[in-house]
Formats: structure tokens, C-alpha cells, sequence
């Protein structure tokens, strides 16, 4: 998949990236229901998600209104953010909540006291979410630089002929 | 889900992918099943008469084999009425004999009198068989989602409109 | 990790799997927890035989046997930060009539005649109690996240709760009764745990919690002239 989308050339051929990262976003809500089927035991691999994200942000084919708001919305709530964004969060994920989880374990043995250790685990996870969750703008400070479309002279035959070699 | 009609090859390992999850799912649930030698080993409190032991929603892990010692007055045991399919957790406060037809009397903690007048007509007392299983592990709350979406319908609706809400707001 | 729904489902998976890590450590802490309960007196007080309907809905006349008990029992180190409630109770236990000479070991009868159920400071919020003495309770533990002096027990001629009966209807002159205590630690989180008769580990067995033997009297006359 990866050398797929190297290999985007136009606006033509971002068709069939489409319909790639469209079967990437399944295998995602697979895994999640995966995950709540056997909950805490499937655990996703991230690699899946690093695709690039759909930046294209010409718009021949929005005609109507309705459609360009749909469209803000669902750039609202899908929250992107950049790949050193995602290898932060997982990071910050993993780290905050198993830090949270040690710190709610050793308070609460040793001041004998499970509602605190409880009310530590449920808040340090409702701040990890919080820092989490939102496209804060520190997640969007590697944007992924694209090729012209249509062609930069210099650039585009040296990502072409690597293209060309990876999948052939 | 539709996506992968795109692609036959990965539409086909996406229906493996769920029915290993599924059957996997259920033969972890029918092996402890053969471990604990219980019919449901695993039980959601679906009332508050053992209160304050056990919630609503609370998750109990069952044990149905006799290895050390009889089930005996004390023990915390679900079981189900002759003739009805409803199982009741609550503990054993009597016990008259010994074996398998020994005369076993429960009561809910949280209950004033014993559970005489929840047997069946005639049945004045339970027998070991009657029993599925004695409590022996508790893990709080993880259960209540099913009591939520058994008891408020309308929770299933609310999901369904996210579920819908979610679909509708990812690109395709 | 791209989008904000992924997001949310790979914190919650990560955090559903660190809550059962930490449940799993919380529930094994109990297990490096020193227990010594130990039952100073259970001895009977008085014993009272009478034949009469025990429950408001027995359909039948019975004989059944009033044990009245003093206990004093010091049963505070089975309060940990993981215990939810103790819940204690006090058997009659005796062998039936006919095999009593054949097994006399052997304890075939055993029924409860008194219980109760002792939260902790963690779960006052849930006794089944009036709002009045819920919040006595409640305040005896103010700033205290346990309160392990709940575990002294000390009932001087305590009324059984319940009327033990049997099967057969008879309980007159039954002989090689004992009383007998127990206990039933529920936590907040993994394995229930009762009395043991040997020590597991840190968990010392229950010291003394059985009483002498004795005999039921024989029925006594004057509630059949009251019923009369």
C-alpha cells in the first residue's frame, strides 16, 4: 500500500488510493470490534494507521453546500494528525496510562485506601484522554509535504523510478 | 464492510478474521465451561439481594466441582429452581446430610427470610444438582453494560443513531 | 492513531487492559496480607427446644431449637484495603440421629443460627441499613479508609436469628451439638475466601471458633399450654 501512494502521479489516479484507504479504515473497525469482542486481549498493531492521510483539498467534485458541509464537519470530527503526531500519541498513551496505572496500584496499597486508588486511575485516564483525543495542534507540526500535482520537473522522476522498482 | 466487495481476496480474510474472533470467543467460554465443570461460568447479578456483597452488574466466577470438600452452609452458590430456568445467586444456610441428596437451604444476605417460598411448589429444599456452580471469584461492574441495554432499549436505539452518526461522518 | 475515533478506541482498549493489570495485582495484594483471626469465646448461654410453627409461613408444626450464645472474637486483621464486607456467621452443627454412633466426626446437620455482615468504611454506602444508623456508620469511620477495629466482636447471650429446625421435625434432646464460627471475606475485586482449618501461606488458620458440645434439651412443655 505504501508504494501505492507513492507512486499517486494525478489527480486521476488517487482513485484507486481511495478505495485503499478505504479498506485500511475497515481493517481498523475490524479490530475494534475485535477488541470488544475479546477485549483487552487483541491488541491493534498502530502500522496499520500510518498511512498518509487524504489531503487532497482541490474540490471538483463538491457541487452543493450541504456536501461542503458535511465535509467541515467530518474534518471536525475525524481530527487528523500528522505521523510523528500518531507515534506521540502512542507513546503518551502507553506511558500515561501505565504510569497512571502504577501510581493508582502503590497510593492505594499503601494508604490502605481503594476509592482513591480508583478515582487516581479513572482521572489520570479521563486526563490522558483528554490530551489525547483532540487534534491538538502540537500533533500537526510534521506535515506530510506532498508532490506538486501535475508534475515538478525535477522532483517527480526520482520517486517515479523508485516506485516503479519497489513494485516491480 | 461493503468496501471489501472491491476485492474479494480481503472481503474473505475479513469474514476469517471475525469468525476466528468469534469462535475463538466461544471456545474460551466453553473450555472454562469444561474447566469449571459449570454449565455458565461466568454470571452477571441481576439482583440486589445478596447486597452488599454483590451489586447489580458485578461479575461472579463460578466453580462446580467438589475436589477438597462437599458444597457446604456458607458458600455462595447459583442455582436453578426445579422446572424454571432462572438462576439465583444467594448462600447456603442449611444443610441437612451428606452426598448428593443432601438437603441444602439458601437465603439472600440482603433477604429477611430464607428461600423456601422461592422454590418450586413441593420443593422444600435444593439438592446438589440443582446447583451450578459456587462463587469463588468476583470482579466488580464489568457486567452492567448487559443489565443497561436489557433494561433501557432505548440505549440500543441511542447506540445504533452513534453507530450510524460514525458511518455517515467517515469518509469513504 | 490518524483520526480522533481511533484514537478513542485504541486509549480505551489500552486503558480496559491496564485496569485489569491493576484489579489483578489488587486482588493478589490480599494474598501478602497477614491474617490471624482468633476466636476467644463461643459458648452456649442458653438452649431452648419448642414446637411451633418457626417462619409465619410454615405450613406445619415443628420442633425447633433456640441456641442463645456469647462470642467474643477478634477477626480485625481480615480487613485490608480489598475487603468489601466480612460476613460472619455462627452454625449449629450436629450428626444425625442414626449414624451418630457409627461416624461420630462426622457432621452431617449444619445450620446457620446467626449472622451479620460487617462492611468496611469502602462500602458503608451500601449497607442495607435506616438512614439514621447508615449515617452513625458511616461517621464511626470518618477519615478512615479502613476500619479494622470492626473485626472485635463481643455478644454477651446473644439471640439467634434464626430457628434451627430439621427435616424430620425433630430437635428435642439432639445430642453432640457445637457451635462452630465462620467467616466469608468478599472483596472488592478477585477471590472469596472463608475460615480455614490450616494456615495458607500468610493466612493463619482460625484460632479457636468452635465451641464444646452439648445436648438440645428436651421439648419444653409450657408453649404447648400457651398454644393450647
Amino acid at each position: 500500500m505504501w508504494a501505492a501512494a507513492k507512486r499517486v502521479r494525478s489527480y486521476d489516479s488517487l482513485v484507486p488510493r481511495r478505495r485503499c484507504l478505504r479498506t485500511v479504515r475497515t481493517s481498523a473497525a475490524w479490530t475494534a470490534l475485535s477488541k470488544a469482542t475479546l477485549g483487552w486481549t487483541v491488541h491493534q498493531s498502530s502500522r496499520i494507521d500510518r498511512e498518509p492521510p487524504f489531503v487532497f483539498t482541490g474540490q471538483p467534485a463538491h457541487t452543493t453546500m450541504a456536501d461542503q458541509i458535511l465535509d467541515q464537519i467530518r474534518d471536525v470530527v475525524e481530527g487528523q494528525i500528522d505521523f510523528e503526531g500518531q507515534k506521540l500519541v502512542e507513546l503518551i498513551v502507553n506511558v500515561a496510562l501505565t504510569v497512571v496505572g502504577a501510581v493508582a496500584f502503590l497510593v492505594g496499597y499503601f494508604l490502605q485506601d481503594i476509592k482513591l486508588a480508583v478515582w487516581i486511575g479513572l482521572g489520570g485516564t479521563a486526563l490522558t484522554f483528554v490530551a489525547v483525543v483532540p487534534p491538538w495542534p502540537f500533533y500537526n507540526q510534521h506535515p506530510v509535504k506532498w508532490l506538486p500535482i501535475g508534475g515538478g520537473a525535477q522532483a517527480q522522476p526520482i520517486n517515479l523510478v523508485i516506485g516503479e522498482k519497489t513494485s516491480g | 464492510m461493503l468496501s471489501g466487495l472491491g476485492n474479494p481476496r480481503q472481503a474473505a480474510a475479513q469474514l476469517m478474521n471475525f469468525g476466528l474472533i468469534l469462535s475463538t470467543a466461544f471456545m474460551m467460554w466453553k473450555g472454562l465451561s469444561v474447566i469449571t465443570d459449570s454449565p455458565s461460568p461466568i454470571v452477571v447479578v441481576l439482583s440486589g439481594s445478596m447486597e452488599p456483597a454483590f451489586q447489580r452488574g458485578d461479575l461472579l466466577l463460578l466453580w462446580n466441582r467438589n475436589v477438597l470438600s462437599e458444597t457446604s452452609v456458607g458458600e455462595v452458590v447459583v442455582y436453578n429452581v426445579k422446572d424454571k430456568d432462572i438462576p439465583i445467586v444467594h448462600r447456603v444456610v442449611r444443610k441437612f446430610g451428606t452426598g448428593p441428596d443432601a438437603k441444602l437451604l439458601t437465603k439472600g444476605d440482603n433477604n429477611l427470610s430464607d428461600d423456601t417460598e422461592l422454590y418450586a411448589r413441593g420443593q422444600d429444599y435444593l439438592v446438589r444438582k440443582d446447583i451450578i456452580g459456587s462463587v469463588v471469584g468476583y470482579l466488580p461492574f464489568v457486567g452492567y453494560v448487559t443489565i443497561l441495554l436489557s433494561e433501557h432499549p432505548w440505549l440500543k436505539t441511542v447506540m445504533l443513531g452513534i453507530m450510524g452518526l460514525v458511518v455517515v461522518l467517515q469518509r469513504e | 492513531m490518524y483520526s480522533s475515533l481511533v484514537r478513542i478506541q485504541n486509549t480505551f482498549g489500552f486503558f480496559t487492559t491496564v485496569a485489569f493489570v491493576v484489579a489483578a495485582f489488587i486482588a493478589a495484594s490480599d494474598f501478602i496480607t497477614p491474617r490471624a483471626p482468633v476466636v476467644n469465646t463461643l459458648k452456649t448461654t442458653n438452649l431452648q427446644v419448642v414446637r411451633g410453627r418457626p417462619h409465619y409461613y410454615s405450613s406445619k408444626k415443628e420442633e425447633y431449637a433456640i441456641i442463645k450464645f456469647t462470642l467474643d472474637a477478634d477477626l480485625s486483621s481480615l480487613f485490608t484495603w480489598n475487603t468489601k464486607q466480612l460476613f460472619v456467621y455462627v452454625t449449629a452443627e450436629w450428626p444425625s440421629s442414626s449414624s451418630s454412633s457409627a461416624s461420630q466426626n462426622a457432621t452431617t446437620n449444619q445450620a446457620v443460627i446467626w449472622d451479620t455482615i460487617i462492611t468496611a468504611p469502602s462500602s458503608d454506602h451500601l449497607a442495607n441499613l435506616g438512614p439514621a444508623s447508615l449515617k452513625k456508620l458511616k461517621k464511626s469511620a470518618a477519615g478512615k479508609s479502613i476500619d479494622p477495629s470492626r473485626g472485635k466482636l463481643s455478644l454477651k447471650n446473644q439471640r439467634p436469628k434464626y430457628q434451627i429446625t430439621h427435616p424430620s421435625g425433630k430437635m428435642a434432646s439432639t445430642e453432640d451439638v457445637t457451635l462452630r464460627l465462620h467467616y466469608n471475606v468478599q472483596p472488592w475485586v478477585g477471590i472469596l475466601s472463608w475460615n480455614q482449618n490450616v494456615d495458607y501461606g500468610r493466612w493463619k488458620k482460625l484460632a479457636g471458633g468452635l465451641s464444646k458440645k452439648f445436648a438440645l434439651p428436651a421439648l419444653k412443655k409450657q408453649d404447648e399450654k400457651k398454644k393450647a
